[in-house]
């Protein structure tokens, strides 16, 4: 379990995350969502030791800032927003720079760089250069490498965390779906899945939980079907939502109405 | 780039690296051998071989030529160039990019203001020795990087514009510091400086590369650590600590063991530039940015190189010298240019 | 007693061999002085400061004479290194030694006596007689006191270089400040040993009757009409007077055979 308390952050003197609670469940993809500037990406950095915080957060029972790095990449792997590559390495390189700890050392590990691109979509982009990828497919590459650190979701009995920021905002339609569907099976196979997303639908599609935020607070959090009513999602983004339910799956959809 | 799609494991350029590792290697010990065997006063490297092994003795001057001249200079040339090298590569894996060099952005003059201090005020310190020139200009070249990183680095970002600008700014300042203790200088200082300033292997002795040589050593021998690190910290400074990486400690220890080589580097043979920037650019061309095959073979071919501008420096116009400074600039800077144009719309500042 | 046997015993021994045969030569006035000894047919180098006489330059170059390389002057086979104080760097010498080959350090002194030390040591080390040359220059510097004595003092400043409109110029215990002594010119620059830059106000309160300079070419060189022009340099006497003077550096501050005439030019350029 993931369990944040109390929780403050605050970049250049300005207070962006004011005291919140959050928890996550191994087993679970939990979503993290809300307006631009709510605070979904900072709170995502406070969880893993990115950014310094007040408070505490404690990583299946262990405080997260007694953690030595070494140690917690063994037990989480995150996918940061955008980042430009300095050098120009292979697709193969990048994706094996997730092999750590153990699974570096196993007879597989030759092989497991293949597999983790092939999980996304990427089979036979080993020998390109990251460089010359388009955006969706370095987005897709570095997922393969963060996937490959954390190969087994639950380890001795221990779960292992996936923290994922915006993971599809640079897919086409199709991919967003395979990686939403990655995210499930992980969670599904006993890990635990942190993510933090824009698109509403798909969150409602493939979410366990839902973390709702503004302004640096949760505003509600919960089961998706709990969390997405239109009055709730109203006040969050500030505007006319109206969520709605399809005929087959049972799920909810959210249509944005046009001004009155 | 096409050629790597053939290869049995695709994107997988690490059989590539172990072989230039082991050609670099042998090129190395080849180069060595020749500039063992080549030189003004034309003594003859096979000659004196076969005078030790049939035990006919070797004659004094041939002996001092080759142990005493001709090897001190061979292995300082190798670990001057190997150490500029070395730290040109980890300075571009640090700042996550290709044109930092200690030369441009100010270490090196960082460290020859630690150097002319050691040589101009040398005479009225309670303390000195040997040791004072390198110590001073490790400090210098540590000031300088220090400063550099924390000017240009904001949240684990390190803007490389206000890097360079920042170095110019250093290196100026570092300049204006010389500029002081040379008008501070008496004449026959003054004309050593300006020599020094060149570049040259020429005072090498065993005294000086006992002192500066483990100095270099010690950050070559402390590079290849960094090299998982350094490959992580091309994704950004938190991706590495997602991937374990204590991003804070590899730091440390990179920018210590770039100054420490560039200190004892610039102590022994002045300003030799662009072997920096230019050996690792080559190697990323042949063989990828991978640092622990980079790492390696920047120490290899920066020796190489460095001994065969040695070797032009001291053949050319012999019975005379030209600094070694003057042969690597020649050299080195239409490299620079041409990697320069090369890289034009693929490198942005 | 003893030692004197030792000697000749040694003499007898290895006499013939001493005579030293291949002599490379680092120093403008100790090439000047070996010429002037009549032994410039031992010498097999020399380096760059060594220009005159002329037939010098046709020996190899060792390069400038503070950054010698011990394996470029190994390669010319000496058995002798006449050295100036100046030539280094002490490295490169210490190997040379180690090689046994002497290497002789001759010192600078910018005085009628520095100059006879210095033909004396060049005549020992080469085994020569000096007595000829010795009293030629004798000769020419009892010549030299006799006319200084005769001539009005005049006030000088000697610029060593000007490069960007620094003056760089010469305090005292130089070569310059040696040769404005024997010449009988008074230093207007006084207060530090060496050449340092002279601020522009230093410049004008100087106030030299005249200013002595080297034979330049490039950046270095300083046109009468830039004198004129320079802020400070324009304001002095000498400016004024039009008195500038330019000469040989290697003859003017060599410190060699060559000095009495050269004081004896400076004295008379600037005489009256």
């Amino acid at each position: 379990m993931l369990q944040a308390l109390d929780l403050h952050v605050s970049l250049n003197r300005q207070e962006i995350l004011r005291g919140l609670d959050f928890t996550a469940h191994a087993g679970a993809l939990t979503c993290i969502v809300g307006p631009n500037g709510s605070g979904k990406t900072t709170l995502l950095k406070a969880l893993t030791g990115e950014l310094p915080y007040a408070g505490q957060v404690r990583l299946d029972g262990t405080d997260l800032s007694r953690q030595r790095p070494e140690d917690l990449a063994q037990r989480r792997a995150v996918l940061p927003q955008s980042m430009p590559l300095a050098f120009p390495f292979t697709v193969l390189e990048i994706v094996r720079l997730g092999l750590t700890g153990a699974t570096a050392l196993s007879a597989q590990a030759a092989d497991l760089p293949r597999r983790a691109l092939a999980r996304v979509g990427l089979e036979g982009y080993e020998g390109r250069l990251f460089q010359q990828l388009s955006g969706g497919e370095q987005q897709r590459a570095h997922l393969a490498r963060v996937l490959l650190q954390v190969w087994q979701p639950v380890v001795d009995g221990q779960p292992r965390w996936l923290f994922l920021d915006e993971p599809v905002a640079a897919l086409d339609i199709g991919h967003q779906l395979q990686v939403m569907r990655l995210a499930q099976d992980f969670a599904r196979a006993g890990g635990g899945v942190v993510a933090v997303m824009h698109d509403l639908n798909l969150t409602a599609l493939f979410a366990d939980a839902v973390c709702l935020m503004q302004a640096g607070r949760v505003l509600a959090t919960g089961a998706p079907g709990a969390v997405f009513t239109d009055q709730t999602l109203s006040t969050a983004y500030g505007c006319a939502l109206k969520v709605s339910t399809p005929p087959p799956g049972g799920g909810v959809y959210i249509l944005p109405q046009a001004a009155a | 780039m096409v050629a790597l799609r053939f290869t049995a494991n695709p994107g997988d350029r690490a059989p590539r690296a172990r072989l230039a590792l082991w050609a670099l290697g042998l090129l190395l010990l080849l180069t060595g051998a020749v500039s063992l065997a080549v030189g003004a006063a034309g003594v003859s490297l096979p000659q004196v071989l076969a005078d030790w092994l049939s035990g006919d003795g070797v004659g004094l001057r041939e002996r001092v030529i080759l142990t005493d001249i001709r090897l001190p200079r061979l292995l300082t040339g190798a670990l001057v160039g190997a150490s500029l090298a070395v730290s040109g590569a980890l300075m571009q894996g640090l700042f996550r990019n290709p044109l930092a060099d200690p030369g441009l952005i100010g270490v090196s003059a960082g460290a020859g203001l630690g150097a002319i201090c050691a040589i101009v005020l040398g005479g009225v310190l309670p303390f000195g020795g040997p040791h004072l020139v390198p110590l001073a200009a490790f400090l210098g070249g540590w000031g300088v990087t220090m400063i550099l990183y924390r000017i240009s680095t904001r949240a684990g970002r390190t803007s490389v514009a206000t890097m360079l600008l920042a170095g110019i700014a250093l290196a100026a300042l570092a300049g204006a510091g010389q500029g002081v203790l040379i008008a501070r200088a008496d004449d026959a200082q003054l004309r050593d400086l300006t020599f020094w300033n060149l570049g040259s292997l020429a005072g090498t002795s065993w005294a000086k590369l006992s002192v500066a040589g483990p100095v270099m050593l010690a950050g070559l021998i402390a590079a290849p650590f960094l090299a998982r690190a350094l490959n992580a910290l091309s994704l950004g400074e938190a991706a590495a600590m997602h991937l374990g990486i204590r991003v804070q400690r590899v730091k440390s220890v990179a920018v210590l063991a770039v100054a420490a080589s560039v200190g004892a580097a610039v102590a022994i043979s002045g300003g030799v530039g662009f072997v920096g920037i230019v050996v690792p650019h080559l190697l990323r061309l042949a063989i990828g940015p991978d640092h622990r095959f980079l790492l390696p073979a920047s120490a290899l071919l920066g020796a190489v190189l460095l001994i065969g501008a040695d070797m032009v420096a001291r053949v050319i116009v012999a019975p005379a010298e030209l600094p070694i400074g003057i042969v690597t600039a020649l050299a080195g800077a239409p490299v620079f240019l041409w990697l320069l144009l090369r890289k034009r719309g693929l490198v942005d500042l | 007693m003893r030692s004197l046997a030792l000697t000749l015993a040694l003499g007898l021994i290895a006499g013939p061999t001493l005579a030293q045969e291949r002599v490379i030569v680092a120093g403008s006035a100790l090439g000047e002085i070996v010429a002037a000894l009549g032994a410039e047919d031992r010498l097999v180098g020399r380096d760059t400061t060594v220009m005159y006489p002329e037939t010098l330059t046709n020996l190899p170059d060792i390069g400038y004479l503070r950054a010698l390389s011990a394996e470029g002057l190994l390669s010319l086979g000496p058995d002798l290194i006449l050295a100036d104080a100046d030539a280094g760097p002490p490295e490169t010498l210490a190997l040379v030694e180690a090689t046994e080959v002497p290497v002789v350090r001759i010192e600078a002194g910018f005085t009628e006596a520095g100059v006879l030390e210095r033909i004396d040591r060049v005549a020992e080390a080469l085994s020569v007689d000096a007595t000829a040359l010795r009293a030629q220059v004798t000769g020419d510097f009892a010549e030299l006191a006799q006319a200084r004595a005769e001539a009005a003092p005049v006030r000088a400043i000697f610029i060593l270089s000007a490069a960007g409109g620094r003056v760089l110029a010469s305090g005292q215990g130089t070569a310059a400040d040696g040769i404005f002594q024997l010449a009988g010119i008074e230093n207007a620059v006084t207060g530090f040993e060496g050449y340092r830059p002279l601020s522009d106000e230093a410049l004008v309160a100087a106030a030299p009757e005249a200013i002595v300079m080297m034979t330049r070419t490039g950046d270095h060189a300083l046109t009468d009409a830039q004198i004129r022009a320079h802020p400070a340099l324009g304001l002095t006497p000498a400016a004024e007077a039009g008195r500038i003077l330019r000469m040989d550096g290697v003859y003017l501050l060599g410190f060699g055979p060559r000095t009495p005439a050269a004081a004896r030019d400076l004295m008379d350029a600037l005489g009256g």
